[in-house]
């Protein structure tokens, strides 16, 4: 692999010239092949995200938006029945959204 | 056929071709591993774990290298770089160099028949790893002083000076004239 090595009469850099060594793979690629980070196909990536907007708009056309109560938020945080049980579902509907789109988003290692 | 080393990173870049990264492991491995176990004075181990750790870099970083350089330079350069973070969590740049060997004028006809002879591959252990690195990327990997310069990331008046101190040294410790 010597990429340039003009002639010299130097004792010292003849000498380390020849101490070049060759070590045997030994499996060390196969280590290496074995560690290297798996990237995942674009449609894995992709899946998450089309289910959690499926679900969300499915979702969202259930959701009786009129009867809604409205979030009061010292209603909300005190366990009042009925705004938390109105809300919760889709509090925990954008979550899973915004985790979804990180998901797909995420870049790799 | 064989591929050009230009081919094999293509494949990577276009198709993620495990394959062709396999095939650039294969052919680099010996000069990386080498390099490394001599800069770490022969700690196989540990040199082979950095060497693991240069290729993930390099399959990680593969999409900064420009083609400005040859691909071992660009190697070369990510594992200098791990040998140097290893070695600065091990404190090993601070205190793990040896001492200069003695002055020329300190040698005598008769000690240099008692002075223990070292080899060459002793001897590159106790010059200091800045030295030890410029020597060995440019004799035993055939990298120029310029190429040198860029993967030890210093100036190329830095590499001459060390180059030259370091031949100055294995000179004393192998009392070659």
């Amino acid at each position: 692999m010597i990429m340039n090595s003009p002639e010299t009469n130097d004792p010292m850099e003849t000498l380390l010239r020849e101490q070049d060594v060759l070590i045997a793979d030994n499996g060390f690629t196969k280590q290496v092949m074995a560690r290297l980070p798996r990237r995942h196909h674009l449609l894995l990536r992709i899946i998450p995200l089309a289910v959690a907007v499926v679900g969300a708009s499915v979702a969202g056309f259930c959701v009786p938006w009129k009867n809604l109560p409205p979030l009061d938020y010292t209603e909300f945080l005190s366990s009042n029945s009925n705004v938390l049980s109105a809300w919760l579902p889709i509090l925990v509907l954008i979550v899973a959204l915004a985790s979804a789109a990180t998901t797909a988003l995420r870049k790799e290692d | 056929m064989s591929f050009t080393d230009t081919d094999l990173i293509a494949r990577v870049l276009s198709r993620e071709d495990h394959n062709a990264f396999g095939e650039l492991v294969r052919r680099y491995q010996s000069p990386v591993r080498a390099f490394l176990t001599r800069m770490t004075r022969g700690d196989s181990h540990l040199a082979d774990d950095l060497a693991q750790e240069t290729f993930l870099k390099a399959w990680k970083g593969l999409r900064n290298y420009r083609g400005g350089s040859r691909f071992s330079t660009w190697l070369f350069g990510i594992a200098y770089n791990e040998f140097r973070d290893a070695a600065r969590s091990r404190k090993e740049i601070a205190v793990g160099d040896l001492p200069d060997p003695p002055a020329e004028s300190q040698s005598s006809a008769t000690d240099s028949c008692t002075r223990l002879r070292l080899d060459l591959t002793e001897a590159l252990k106790r010059v200091n790893s800045d030295e030890r690195a410029a020597i060995l990327l440019c004799y035993q990997n055939g990298l120029s002083h310029e190429q040198a310069a860029r993967v030890l990331n210093c100036p190329l008046g830095t590499v001459k000076t060390n180059i030259l101190r370091g031949k100055e040294k294995l000179k004393r410790y192998l009392a070659i004239e």
